[in-house]
């Protein structure tokens, strides 16, 4: 039952950040110090929610080379910024994660 | 069909849409079954596993929400984190703005809802290219919606029906899809210095800090570095103005 209001809660909360902009602009105006602000979010959050999960997995630091999430993480990195893919990235790091998980083990 | 206008808009048909999105759902389906499988982990059923799917909707708090309430955080640590992640959808929302004025505030406040980063990165390219078109936002940003809440139920029947279906690498789709989306947010070194910096404080963060406070520690610390890196590329203001930061 509190799984549900949590769910509700989030839902809520989200649904704000996604209306709060279109709902505002036109009559609120930003400066470019909030845009520039702004524009850094994205970049920070996301590689804060795919660095532990690579070089933490299963909770403690592993920079070993049996972890097979970080190993196949750099390849999936290094297309990911050649080509600017998002599907190319995935199928490639999950593939490589396959390899690699079957070969170490 | 006479010309009524003198300007040219061109609505897309619905298959133009579904097939520019068609690649994306294929990157959502691991994420989606991931999702599904790590919410039986947490114990949710699968009316719960669905029901946030359809009305939270956004991949990587649901992800967090459910290793959250696997862990047996508070409620209110989960809502928090889920408004940290989504916080990116300010900026979506705010140059989506100026191109959703014509439409009535319900559209709006719809679009509004369905708004996830693969339809934005869609729809805004689209929008670029030739001016808004509501009915292109609509049938890219639904499809991403019944594609996700088909392959969360999806996973949450894998996730209890197979032994160990997360060996398959499935909880990895959440950071690779991350890190193919972050390849696409990093154009300047003040978002590069940002990404750095912020993915090594959530490192530090992660093992320091309480619960998901790492996050906003982590974002707090991008931030301020990529605001002490001066950069020469200019960026488009929602009213148009070019300026260069």
């Amino acid at each position: 039952m509190s799984a549900i209001w949590t769910i509700i809660g989030m839902a809520a909360v989200t649904f704000a950040t996604r209306y709060l902009m279109i709902l505002a602009l036109g009559s609120l105006r930003l400066g470019p110090g909030t845009t520039r602000w702004m524009r850094l979010v994205p970049p920070s959050i996301l590689s804060a929610l795919v660095f532990p999960a690579l070089v933490a997995p299963a909770g403690s630091l592993d920079l070993s080379l049996t972890n097979v999430y970080l190993l196949a993480g750099v390849v999936a990195g290094l297309i990911a910024f050649w080509r600017k893919n998002v599907l190319l990235t995935v199928t490639a790091g999950l593939a490589c994660f396959l390899i690699l998980n079957t070969q170490l083990k | 069909m006479a010309m009524s206008s003198c300007v040219r808009v061109r609505h897309a048909s619905a298959g133009e849409a579904l097939r520019d999105t068609l690649p994306l759902l294929i990157g959502l389906i691991p994420f989606g079954l991931a999702y599904g499988v790590s919410s039986t982990g947490a114990g949710l059923s699968l009316f719960e596993t669905w029901l946030m799917s359809a009305i939270v909707f956004a991949g990587s708090s649901q992800f967090a929400a459910v290793q959250l309430l696997a862990a047996g955080a508070a409620p209110g640590l989960i809502v928090m984190s889920a408004l940290l992640i989504n916080l990116r959808h300010l900026l979506m929302g705010a140059s989506l703005a100026p191109y959703l004025n014509g439409l009535h505030p319900r559209g709006r406040a719809g679009l509004a809802f369905f708004l996830t980063d693969e339809a934005y990165s869609l729809t805004m390219a689209r929008f670029l290219r030739s001016g808004p078109d509501y009915r292109y936002q609509a049938w890219a940003s639904l499809s991403i919606y019944f594609g996700w809440m088909a392959t969360s139920v999806s996973g949450w029947i894998l996730g209890r029906s197979l032994p160990d279906p997360m060996s398959w690498g499935l909880d990895f789709a959440m950071p690779l899809t991350f890190l193919g989306i972050l390849a696409s947010q990093v154009t300047d070194r003040a978002s590069a210095a940002a990404a750095v910096t912020g993915g090594l404080a959530a490192v530090v963060g992660f093992f320091w800090l309480p619960g998901q406070l790492y996050l906003v520690a982590a974002a707090a610390v991008g931030v301020a570095c990529g605001l002490a890196i001066p950069t020469e590329r200019p960026c488009v203001e929602p009213d148009g103005r070019e300026v260069t930061s």
